[in-house]
């Protein structure tokens, strides 16, 4: 029974692994934090796996995004420092960079420098496509704090990427 | 979001998710991963220590291999004097009785098996064993047999039954929450992400004590535990670096009633839970190397691993012996680290998650 339990597992993480750390990198922004994130949420599913065989990964998926948001993965925590200052500006970039990659550089950064529930709510919206009701409940939380915290990312974002709004011109699309 | 805005993040995020290499050995090392936390789990809910047999990947309670103390014994095995205690038949009508003057106080679940299996304590009022519920998938009994922490099937919140009268308190506490009993069973010491909380059973009052973050460097899964005297607890200190394993560099002692960190003592070991630690303080149960089955004790004074022995569950009985089971096997071990009396279990009991008490 183990032996099955275990060749299941198994193939669930070979199958599903590379998704599931595409999601975590965009929550981290590291491929060891994210491979850690994701190792640790298949951990627990393991512990659970007679209960949840079959419909695991939306079980995984939840933990990935609790354990990231809740923090109790310390050592990620201390490690990640929040950024104060606007990121180097379009300018600083020099030249070979023209504007778009400017831009979608700064935004990177941006976004990795979001508060880590603010973060998920971007991903589950723009990586999984997911509407608002099913981030809410996947994160656990109302409608109405989902639509806050997306706006509130939106708001750092562009104090932190002030051409965000600007529309590109037409050469640069 | 207007729509120029609403692009550029989806493309951001979608570009940002797109970096994440193809992650190698993640299934082996989740399900090392996996294995440990449900031995550790399983034995924090139902026995006193944990071995962690089955590593094949970082070990946070390991100590390092760079700090590990010198062995200055080697593995125990049973002396030749050692009395052969036979095979004792057990049956829920009577106490079975240990060596050492220890008894069973709980037989809970297969160690390494996801079967559900009826489960059983010591009456608290008389001899013999109560059988608990079919639906109790885990279990984790005070040292008494008064009450046990459950897991009950298909719920994801802990239960507290008080075996006297069959009333069960629903706790909200996740089922994965590690527990430790203090040693006369009035108190319940649960690790949690972000710190520590102590149940009295009795009353279902629950202390929880927020642990800053910073204030302690327990990378990776981390267990609170009783120091002798059960009025601190500690938390293994341990670091990693690159893609080595996670090494213990000290305990972090806390005030169990405040919560207030006290100190760090440089111990580098990691006691395996109720009943680690010797009743003079000198040495604890602390588990050894990556990959080993071994269970260290350690002398505290020196940091030295005076004795390693292979063991499931191993607990300092009160005259400073030790008393540990192989799975199929119990071994009674003298103040000085030997074998001197071997016992071994019925296939009823083989295999199951065994907690010993006097």
């Amino acid at each position: 029974m183990k032996e099955s339990t275990d060749a299941e597992f198994t193939a669930f993480v070979e199958q599903r692994a590379a998704d599931l750390v595409r999601i975590a990198y965009a929550m981290t922004g590291d491929q060891r934090s994210a491979e850690d994130l994701v190792q640790a949420a298949l951990a627990k599913a393991y512990t659970r796996w007679p209960r949840i065989r079959g419909d695991a990964e939306p079980y995984v998926r939840r933990i990935i995004y609790h354990d990231r948001i809740s923090g109790w993965r310390r050592q990620a925590r201390i490690r990640e420092f929040p950024m104060a200052e606007v990121p180097e500006s379009s300018a600083g970039f020099g030249p070979g960079h023209d504007q778009d990659t400017t831009l979608r550089l700064t935004l990177r950064q941006a976004l990795l420098s979001l508060p880590p529930r603010q973060r998920a709510v971007l991903v589950l919206r723009y990586l999984e496509d997911r509407s608002v009701d099913e981030t809410a409940e996947i994160l656990g939380c109302r409608r109405g704090t989902v639509a806050s915290q997306a706006t509130r990312a939106l708001r750092k974002l562009r104090e932190l990427v002030p051409d965000l709004d600007v529309t590109a011109p037409e050469v640069l699309r | 979001m207007t729509r120029p805005v609403d692009d550029r993040v989806r493309t951001a995020v979608r570009d940002l998710a797109s970096e994440a290499g193809t992650p190698h050995g993640l299934a082996a090392r989740a399900l090392a991963q996996g294995r440990r936390r449900l031995r550790v789990r399983r034995t924090v809910l139902s026995t006193a220590a944990a071995v962690l047999v089955t590593v094949a990947a970082a070990v946070p309670y390991a100590l390092s291999r760079h700090d590990t103390p010198p062995v200055v014994t080697t593995p125990l095995l049973p002396s030749v004097a050692a009395s052969e205690l036979g095979t004792p038949t057990w049956s829920t009508t009577s106490t079975y009785q240990l060596p050492g003057g220890a008894h069973l106080a709980g037989i809970g679940a297969y160690r390494d098996r996801h079967t559900t299996v009826r489960q059983f304590v010591v009456n608290p009022d008389s001899s013999g064993y109560r059988t608990l519920y079919k639906n109790v998938v885990e279990s984790n009994p005070s040292p008494t047999g008064r009450y046990v922490l459950t897991a009950l099937q298909g719920d994801e919140k802990l239960a507290l039954l008080d075996v006297r009268t069959g009333h069960y308190r629903r706790l909200d506490i996740d089922v994965a929450t590690a527990a430790v009993w203090s040693s006369d069973g009035s108190r319940l010491l649960m690790t949690r992400e972000s710190g520590f909380s102590i149940l009295d059973p009795a009353t279902g009052t629950l202390v929880e004590h927020e642990v800053e973050h910073g204030e302690t460097t327990c990378a990776g899964y981390c267990l609170y535990t009783w120091l002798p005297g059960e009025t601190q607890v500690a938390l293994p200190q341990s670091e990693t670096a690159n893609s080595e394993p996670s090494r213990v560099t000290g305990l972090a002692i806390f005030d169990a009633a405040t919560g207030e960190l006290l100190r760090n003592d440089p111990i580098k070991a990691a006691p395996i839970g109720r009943g680690s630690w010797s009743a003079d303080g000198r040495f604890v149960l602390a588990t050894t190397a990556e990959g080993s089955a071994l269970v260290s004790v350690v002398d505290v004074a020196t940091g030295t691993v005076v004795a390693a022995f292979p063991a499931e569950t191993a607990v300092f009985l009160r005259d400073g012996t030790i008393l540990a089971s192989t799975g199929d096997r119990i071994l009674h071990y003298s103040t000085d680290h030997r074998v001197t009396e071997t016992l071994t279990l019925p296939k009823a009991l083989s295999g199951r998650d065994l907690t010993f008490a006097e």
